[in-house]
């Protein structure tokens, strides 16, 4: 997401950008909801807003990559101001080039929405993609909830989802007060095991497949009286939005898709859309390479080398923004003596801002696997000056026209903040503008 | 979570190199998605004595 956000907004902004990917990246992963602030860090309550949240993470932990959005000038007093400025900027961008997608999205930062997964818990997202967006549930007092798998399908076990739903919505007294749970059978390929969401989903892009599952499942939604229907994400990778008002239409309930774990069709979606976006604005997408180490030269990058199986590119570069992901995407390594960033060989640190280069990773975890105060090993990574750009251990820019966004920044634990694609998509928006602007006029 | 907290007791003295990806993204369904860190009460999960001793 940061990358494509970079990459994106710095065409725009009128810079020639190349953008080097080795794989799929990490939001190809995610579930496809893009989640902006849902919890402050360490804490548990859930933040009713993205700006709720933005405005506190921004008074309470200054060099949060939140907070860094929001220093500006060295004369801006309001940090939290700016920052949430900036944010929402980025979130308005993003739904305006995902608006005739089919990744399109629904939501914003003024208010967060529950979005409903594969497991039948409740997590605070900011935006839900419109396939995802179960409708307004909680205040339906009639409503009833139908999970519906699929036979072959191992992601959703729809009798144990509905079973933690309605649990959790009986602990907190919110509707819907029914729920339930049943199987389709679609017998897709002959086989009804190890079925795959993808191949379901290009499945069910094919218009002349659409009426034979729309009856299946119509038959299942009259039976249950179903006024949601909760499905595995299969909507299509393309034609998601048609499949949903086909659904709709017969079934009379609000039909959505969970949120889902890797490999999720709903994050394919995602990454797919933002690709289009990329290359439609002009940008030049270099898939299958992998950036080489480079170097620093006089506090600049002006080469970038990258390697495929067959080839070498060097690309002379004006501005670079590094967009290379945490442990997921290769953007640090760990060894038993410490981290360190890959392509740069730049200065890491823990979440607590304290150099990270010879620190055993496991001295960077808790004893407790999941809880609220997550590990402070997920929140290491690049620090950053105001504008992004990483910086030494003596505080400066380790390179005038090196930028860097999204999940190498330290200072923030995505997995408990619940805020990954938000603060990749607004560092990304923000270095991307930057870096171009460097690259045009020659300074930032 | 049992399971999990059994597998991280394993996991966590020799993590490095491709692990942590794995872990990060084993983080990333369990907490980020499945928002089972938060939801420690509703599941009514017990610590292990080796977590409560942290």
């Amino acid at each position: 997401m940061a990358g494509l956000a970079a990459g994106i907004r710095s065409q725009e902004s009128g810079a020639k950008t190349t953008l080097i990917r080795k794989g799929q990246s990490a939001t190809s992963y995610s579930s496809g909801a893009i989640d902006v602030s849902g919890y402050l860090p360490g804490g548990s309550q859930q933040l009713l807003s993205a700006r709720e949240g933005i405005e506190a993470i921004t008074s309470f932990y200054p060099l949060h990559p939140y907070s860094i959005l929001g220093f500006g000038s060295a004369d801006n007093d309001d940090i939290p101001g700016l920052a949430t400025e900036r944010v929402g900027q980025a979130v308005e961008w993003l739904m305006k080039h995902l608006k005739s997608t089919p990744a399109q999205l629904y939501g914003g930062i003024d208010s967060n929405l529950e979005g409903i997964t594969l497991v039948g818990t409740k997590k605070p997202t900011a935006m839900l993609q419109q396939t995802m967006w179960p409708g307004e549930f909680a205040i339906d007092d009639e409503g009833v909830m139908l999970f519906l798998g699929i036979k072959g399908v191992p992601e959703l076990n729809p009798k144990v989802a509905s079973k933690t739903f309605l649990e959790s919505q009986a602990r907190i007294g919110e509707p819907p007060h029914k729920a339930g749970s049943a199987s389709l059978d679609v017998s897709l390929f002959g086989h009804e095991s190890n079925l795959s969401t993808a191949n379901l989903a290009r499945w069910l892009d094919e218009e002349e497949n659409l009426a034979t599952f729309v009856e299946e499942v119509k038959k299942k939604a009259e039976q249950f009286g179903a006024t949601y229907l909760a499905l595995p994400p299969i909507l299509g990778l393309e034609e998601n939005l048609r499949n949903q008002n086909a659904l709709q239409e017969a079934t009379s309930a609000s039909v959505f898709e969970l949120l889902s774990f890797p490999p999720s069709v709903p994050g394919f979606r995602l990454q797919r859309s933002l690709e289009r976006v990329f290359v439609e604005n002009g940008g030049h997408l270099l898939i299958g390479h992998q950036v080489e180490p480079c170097s620093i030269e006089s506090s600049r990058v002006t080469m970038v080398s990258a390697k495929s199986p067959r080839r070498m590119v060097n690309i002379s570069t004006k501005s670079v923004v590094l967009a290379s992901g945490k442990y997921i995407g290769g953007g640090l390594a760990a060894a038993l003596e410490g981290l360190r960033e890959t392509v740069f060989g730049l200065m890491t640190v823990t979440s607590e801002f304290r150099e990270s280069g010879k620190t055993r990773p496991q001295r960077l975890t808790n004893v407790v696997s999941l809880s609220p105060d997550s590990h402070s090993l997920f929140g290491c990574g690049l620090s950053v000056d105001q504008f992004l750009r990483p910086v030494n251990p003596d505080g400066d820019a380790a390179a005038e026209n090196l930028f860097a966004a999204g999940s190498i920044l330290a200072g923030y634990s995505y997995a408990m903040e619940k805020n990954g694609l938000g603060v990749a998509l607004a560092t990304g928006y923000y270095a991307g503008e930057t870096a171009a602007s460097n690259a045009l006029e020659g300074g930032v | 979570m049992d399971f999990l907290a059994e597998r991280w007791k394993g996991k966590r003295p020799p993590m490095r190199g491709e692990q942590l990806a794995q872990e990060e993204l084993v983080q990333g369904i369990y907490a980020c998605v499945a928002n089972l860190d938060q939801a420690m009460d509703e599941l009514d999960y017990d610590l292990k004595p080796w977590e409560e001793a942290s």
